[in-house]
């Protein structure tokens, strides 16, 4: 051992760690042969325990970069082959330098070694062995967040760099390489400089067997410097972005420069979605700041030029692999998904933890002797098959799927019109402010287009896709939302939770509500998505009561999310929240008025409705302008709207595709029975008292008659039944539960009595699902026969101005006029169309046309934008008559004799049904993004904010 | 959903009442009985009746002549109305003028079609009469549906059918023949094509021919057509070729008023068709100024659907005739149609149902005795029947006061060419009979005054 070692320690305030970094040094097995400290104008008294360990300290100012300092250290140094840097936070163990030596001494063709860094102050966690850097500037450990240290990493290995931090270096090649670059004052320099050896064709390892406690207190922001400032993030990403692009071959640099600029981007949005602002414009202002002063990279790059051997050793095989980044951005992304959907679950949970914390009772959570789980170490296949439960659900949902066979394909039928062709055309239908439907009109499309257009661009541009796809999953999809819904409301009925039996009962009767309702089958798909919506809903609704104040407000926003995406298919949903909020926290107001003063209790719920009115602002806002105000209360999908009366909403009936009346009579039962059991009354009740708020509504909404041009209804109603079918559900669940618990658990007859009451319960969703199953009730079909010939259709295509005038009724009992244009009225457009204000002169035209003939009609009719009139069979005579008469319309073929058809013998007005662009549509639109987004990112959970 | 419940050991052991178990009985009952409130929007009744209003434009078609060329009589039924209406014959299109109560003559081979455009359409009429023995029809109204019942296709009498097509462009009709045995299904008729301002005529005899009384049902599936149908009975030895046009029926009842006996040593016979799904009874009473009556010996006539079934009515006629009946009366147990044939002395006079109206009613007069055939008013009140003579001056004005169930008969003065009913207070039906060479009979329908302007709204696609 005959070279000489020097140790370099750098200080700044570092007295929290100094003594143990001094204490560590002098322990060291191999003691070094001199010492050097510097310190760069400390505050807290660094410099003195240095003075005082090692007699002098070199002093820089208080601003002297790591570089800096590093240089002014090894000024002082007198003749040594190997310098050992030291940080103010970084503890050697007794044994690192004897081990380093060792190393340097078997590898004489390293020049740079670095220690195993383990958390301050011995931990057995990782910090690093070796590091190197991503193509997107990430700095690559190749460990685990919190690995411990089991040995599994101790061998010698080839890094691109190690940390500064317990480096030992050869003199030669660290003045060789001009030390470390000042432009990188703390973080990354490491990276830069092992860049740069490796360029230069030294070898640098990194020895495990040398360890190195290390308090990483510039990287965790624990310590300021007037060097990292407040932003340690803008600086660490700075700095790897500097090192990429000054170390980066010339022929890629290019390419870096775009793929980081985009990364920035991506990065940005990520930080943005997780709600670390502060991050975000970090990494703008890092790159910002970097490409707006090429002159500082071009310099490093010819530094670099110069002190690098003509032919630069290739370091591709030291820096991390391509793929690295986007395994961490699906990892991110996976984290994060997991984390949004069970950010309600256990609200019971922390409820039960925050009244422990409180008042200190307690609660032993016991599972349930009849449901014992079979050994983790069973099969899959084993575990599924011994679970009942699991066995049924999964038999009841592929029943299910058999029974949806009607809704596979192109779906229309009932109150569902046939799917537009492509999802552009929902799109379209969003964005545009002007509908060349009918006449023209200015009627915003219906709030649901936006989440269908969306489905259908995910699933490959079809919306005949989505529509499938919404009616054929409904069923399981509120299956699942009622299970979730219904484990946490038995967790905060009973801190033992529902038997699984029970909550399966209940999610899989709830699961055909829709279907047996009639909604289903008549194509209301509306309801059914508002249906399928609904647990999931009142799931994230249920986090009003979560007992953190944070927890509350992102509940608000999952809340607003979900009504809004309700409210597009059926806006009852947002009036049904709002007088449900009135009525809780008017309750809440007469219980507890003290409590509820705090704006966090109030707050959430109604910043929750409050900001669904900015979610859907491009539908109701020009709905109200444009005199279609009235659309806030009807059901999606065709009018009229179902008739609802006494016994549907009792039942849970919609129109005439229903299941037998009698079927409805089991959920009504079991929740009036559901209020015997004393145990768990109060739950039942507070179901009845939302069931009695909801037919409060009902019957106020039941005054209401909606006048249009086209028909006269009544306002939709369909949410409300489903609604109160889901009352009296978790009702009668709860009951259920109540009556479960009081039985005595030892005595003899429980189980007959208990199998009786689950066998007559399942016959509410066996006799639905067989109902389902067997067919034949609904209205949906693949192929809507309009009437229409088809090469007027094909024409229709071509324009907007080329539309058909569909004639229909008698002249005795009236004729009712529609026109159709492009694809016929699809998805979307029946809203549009059924609210669109009479075009006066187009009644009077087509009055003209059936009274008898008229020379002006046909031009009229063109200026229109008609090109074909028909009267779909069977065609009254008289106005057939009239219009065979009538000058300009010539008899044009129809496949069905007893339909008539006439053509406009006139070119169409090619601008007949263009209409205004609208500016307050696109800021509406705007507001309508920004709001999701902003929403969205609320709602998201939070991320552990950065390694603490 | 917050609150905590009891457990098993919380308090509410005791019996008795207790705040939750009021709520439990007082919540449903509260939901429910608010439930029972709820109205559902009961869908209200879509019927929305026309609009009448005045006719702008009207189109009547008089049938080709018999044999050879032919004149046909144009005029208008309105008082004040004078101008030109347009005429189409052969193909060629004239104006022609016309004034009140005078009629204008339009020679040619072939259908008339007259247009009247403004204050001459409503009110537009005219009248083709035979050259040979006595025979006339009204120029029909385009119709869309049209039965013509006793119309035959053999050796004993055959009929030809005329469809005149008023417009520009094409139209169709779907010809159904009924016979005793049926509905005969391979007819050819179904699909008739008429060129515009063409007319196309199908005589019976090639299309389906069959020796029994038939029933025609002319339905026009596309475009406008006027439909007439010319009897003929042939030379038979030395009975005399004779012709006379059958008047069409509008639609099936269940009660038929036949107008115009004519008396005479001949045959007399009633042909009624059933369009229905069942067998129709029909019975037949005879109509006399003021009463109806059951002739003895006449049984019930049983119609099987689908077919046509023929009675002979010559020796009741005969009798009753002597007694002042002026028609017969068809009811039946459904919806039929009907026609009555003579034959009496070597001369076809052939009648279809007659409406009752309420409303004014004016034919052309062929010459020789006419006389106006009133019945079955139903209600109390009057008709005056006017009539003008050619050149447009009034004859005779002669009022006839009715009661429910009963009519009358007004001879015409000698000369008339234009005679008018205006029942007031009651309907009744009419129906011009002209006797003299042979006879005939035109019922008198409505005067068509109005359009009916269809209640339009935009409606549900």
């Amino acid at each position: 051992m005959n070279s000489s070692v020097a140790a370099l320690i750098v200080s700044h305030d570092g007295a929290r760690w100094l003594p143990a970094v001094i204490e560590g040094l002098g322990e060291q097995r191999t003691p070094v042969d001199a010492v050097v400290a510097v310190d760069t104008t400390s505050r807290d008294g660094s410099a003195e325990l240095l003075r005082e360990a090692f007699g002098s300290v070199v002093e820089a100012h208080g601003s002297t970069s790591f570089p800096a300092a590093v240089s002014l250290g090894l000024e002082q140094l007198g003749d040594c082959e190997w310098i050992w840097i030291l940080h103010d936070d970084s503890r050697p163990e007794p044994g690192a330098l004897e081990a380093l030596m060792r190393a340097a001494e078997a590898h004489p063709d390293v020049d740079v070694l670095g220690p195993k860094l383990r958390e301050w102050p011995s931990l057995r966690r990782l910090l690093e062995l070796g590091v190197t850097i991503s193509g997107t500037g990430r700095r690559e450990t190749g460990l685990e967040r919190g690995e411990y240290d089991q040995g599994q990493h101790d061998e010698i290995r080839t890094v691109l760099a190690v940390n500064t931090a317990g480096m030992l270096v050869r003199r030669t090649v660290l003045e060789e390489l001009g030390g470390f670059d000042a432009k990188l004052p703390i973080f990354g320099n490491d990276i830069d400089f092992g860049w740069r050896a490796a360029a230069a064709g030294h070898r640098t390892i990194v020895v495990p067997e040398a360890v190195v406690f290390h308090a990483e207190a510039a990287h965790r922001g624990v310590r300021r410097t007037p060097i990292t400032g407040r932003h340690t993030h803008y600086q660490e990403r700075r700095a790897a972005l500097y090192t990429l692009l000054a170390n980066a071959p010339a022929k890629w640099l290019p390419f870096q420069v775009l793929r980081l600029g985009l990364g920035t981007l991506i990065r940005m949005i990520g930080f943005l979605l997780v709600r670390q602002v502060g991050q975000a414009l970090d990494e703008l202002a890092a790159i910002v700041s970097l490409y707006s002063s090429p002159r500082e990279l071009i310099g490093a790059r010819r530094t670099r030029a110069e002190r690098r051997p003509a032919e630069p050793h290739d370091v591709r095989h030291l820096l991390a692999p391509r793929w690295l980044p986007y395994r961490h951005g699906l990892d991110f992304v996976s984290d994060l998904a997991a984390a949004a959907t069970d950010q309600a679950s256990d609200v019971a949970e922390r409820r039960r933890a925050a009244k422990l914390a409180r008042d200190g009772t307690p609660v032993r959570r016991t599972a349930h002797d009849d449901e014992d789980d079979l050994g983790a170490d069973s099969g899959f296949v084993v575990r599924f098959l011994t679970n009942p439960v699991a066995v049924v659900v999964s038999l009841f949902l592929i029943v299910a799927l058999v029974g949806a066979r009607d809704a596979f394909g192109a779906v229309s039928g009932g109150a569902l019109s046939p799917p537009p062709g492509e999802a552009a055309d929902w799109w379209n239908l969003h964005l545009e402010a002007w509908h060349a439907l009918g006449q023209g009109t200015p009627v915003p499309a219906p709030a649901y287009v936006l989440p269908l257009a969306v489905l259908a661009s995910l699933l490959g541009g079809s919306p005949a896709a989505a529509m499938s796809a919404l009616l054929v999953l409904a069923v399981p999809v509120s299956a699942w939302g009622a299970w979730r819904l219904l484990r946490v409301i038995g967790h905060l009925v009973d801190v033992t939770g529902f038997r699984p039996g029970l909550i399966a009962w209940g999610a899989l009767s709830y699961s055909l509500v829709p279907v047996v309702s009639g909604a289903w089958g008549e194509g209301r798909f509306g309801v059914v998505a508002a249906a399928a919506l609904l647990p999931w809903l009142a799931h994230a609704a249920l986090g009003f009561a979560d007992p953190e104040a944070d927890r509350r407000w992102r509940a608000a926003w999952r809340t607003a999310l979900f009504i809004a995406l309700g409210a597009a298919f059926e806006p009852m949903v947002f009036w049904v929240g709002v007088v449900l909020a009135l009525v809780v926290v008017g309750t809440g107001f007469l219980i507890s008025p003290q409590g509820m003063r705090d704006r966090s209790v109030w707050g959430p719920p109604a910043a929750a409705l409050a900001s669904v009115p900015l979610l859907l602002a491009p539908w109701w806002l020009p709905a109200v302008l444009n005199g279609a105000g009235a659309g806030l209360l009807l059901d999606a999908g065709r009018l009229p709207m179902a008739e609802v009366g006494f016994q549907q909403l009792v039942l849970g009936r919609l129109g005439d595709a229903g299941a037998p009346w009698w079927l409805g009579l089991g959920l009504v039962v079991l929740a009036a029975v559901a209020l015997i059991p004393r145990a768990t009354r109060i739950p039942v009740l507070v179901c009845w008292v939302v069931a009695l708020g909801t037919a409060v509504l009902a019957a106020m909404l039941g005054l209401v008659v909606l006048d249009f041009p086209t028909i006269t209804t009544g306002a939709g109603l369909g949410f409300l039944v489903v609604l109160l079918q889901g009352l009296f559900l978790v009702a009668a669940v709860i009951g259920g539960h109540g009556i479960l618990s009081a039985l005595p658990p030892t005595a003899r007859w429980r189980r007959p009595v208990v199998a009786t009451g689950a066998l007559l319960a399942a016959v509410v969703p066996a006799v639905g699902l067989g109902w389902f199953a067997l067919g034949g009730h609904s209205d949906l079909g693949d192929e809507a026969d309009t009437g229409i010939p088809a090469y007027m259709t094909q024409t229709a295509m071509t324009g907007p101005a080329h539309g058909i005038l569909v004639i229909r009724g008698e002249v005795s009992d009236g004729l009712d006029y529609s026109i159709l244009r492009d694809d016929g009225i699809t998805v979307g457009e029946d809203e549009i169309v059924a609210l669109s204000a009479e075009e006066e002169s187009m009644t009077r035209d087509v009055r003209e046309l059936a009274a008898g003939p008229s020379p002006d009609v046909a031009r009229e009719l063109a200026d229109h934008g008609i090109e074909y009139v028909v009267l779909p069979a069977p065609a009254d005579g008289t106005v057939a008559s009239a219009l065979d008469a009538t000058a300009g319309l010539s008899q044009a073929s129809a496949e069905n004799r007893s339909t008539r058809a006439w053509q406009v013998e006139r070119e169409v007005a090619p601008d007949a049904v263009d209409g205004p662009d609208s500016a307050l549509r696109v800021l509406l639109l705007v507001v309508q993004v920004l709001a999701i987004l902003v929403v969205a990112v609320l709602a998201a959970p939070t991320t552990g904010r950065e390694r603490r | 959903m917050s609150p905590q419940p009891g457990r098993r050991s919380a308090p509410g052991g005791r019996g008795g009442l207790t705040s939750t178990g009021v709520l439990a009985v007082l919540l449903p009952a509260a939901t429910v009985g608010t439930l029972l409130l709820v109205q559902p929007h009961e869908p209200v009744d879509a019927r929305r009746p026309p609009e009448p209003t005045t006719l702008k434009s009207a189109a009547v078609a008089c049938p080709s002549p018999p044999d050879g060329p032919g004149v046909a009589y144009v005029g208008t039924a309105q008082a004040d109305a004078r101008g030109k209406v347009t005429v189409t014959t052969g193909g060629k299109k004239s104006s022609v003028p016309v004034r009140p109560g005078q009629l204008t003559r339009v020679p040619g081979t072939g259908p008339v079609v007259v247009e009247g455009e403004g204050d001459l359409a409503p009110g537009l009429l005219g009248g083709r009469f035979g050259d040979r023995r006595l025979a006339a029809v009204d120029c029909a109204l385009p119709a869309p549906e049209t039965w013509f019942t006793g119309v035959g296709a053999g050796t004993s009498h055959n009929s030809v059918l005329e469809l005149t097509n008023p417009d520009a462009g094409p139209a169709v009709a779907d010809v159904t023949v009924l016979a005793s045995t049926g509905e005969i299904v391979d007819s050819g008729l179904r699909g008739v094509t008429v060129p515009g301002d063409e007319s196309v005529r199908l005589d019976l005899s090639e299309a389906v021919p069959r020796r029994t009384e038939m029933a025609l049902r002319v339905s026009v599936s596309r475009g406008r057509l006027a439909a007439s149908v010319l009897d003929e009975v042939p030379q038979l030895g030395s009975r005399r070729l004779t012709q006379d046009w059958l008047a069409p029926q509008p639609e099936p009842a269940e009660r038929n008023i036949l107008l115009g006996l004519p008396s005479g040593a001949g045959a007399q016979s009633l042909a009624v068709a059933n369009p229905g799904e069942d067998e129709v009874r029909a019975s037949v009473k005879i109509l006399t100024a003021d009463a109806a009556f059951a002739p003895e010996g006449l049984d019930e006539l049983r119609v099987p659907p689908g077919s046509v079934q023929t009675l002979d009515l010559s020796r009741a006629v005969r009798e009753a005739v002597q007694d002042g009946a002026i028609g017969i009366e068809v009811t039946s147990t459904g919806p039929v149609t009907a026609g009555s044939r003579a034959v009496v002395n070597d001369d076809l006079s052939l009648s279809a149902p007659v409406q009752g109206y309420g409303s004014p009613m004016s034919l052309t007069v062929p010459p020789g005795r006419a006389s106006v055939l009133l019945a079955d008013a139903d209600g109390v009140g009057t008709a005056t029947i006017t009539s003008w003579n050619r050149a447009g001056r009034q004859l005779a004005e002669k009022r006839v006061e009715l009661k429910p169930g009963t009519g009358g008969e007004v001879r015409l003065p000698a000369g008339a060419a234009l005679v008018r009913v205006t029942p007031r207070r009651t309907s009744v039906h009419a129906a011009l009979m002209v006797s003299g060479d042979g006879a005939t009979v035109v019922p008198f329908h409505e005067q068509v005054t109005e359009a009916l302007i269809p209640d339009v709204r935009p409606g549900l696609p």
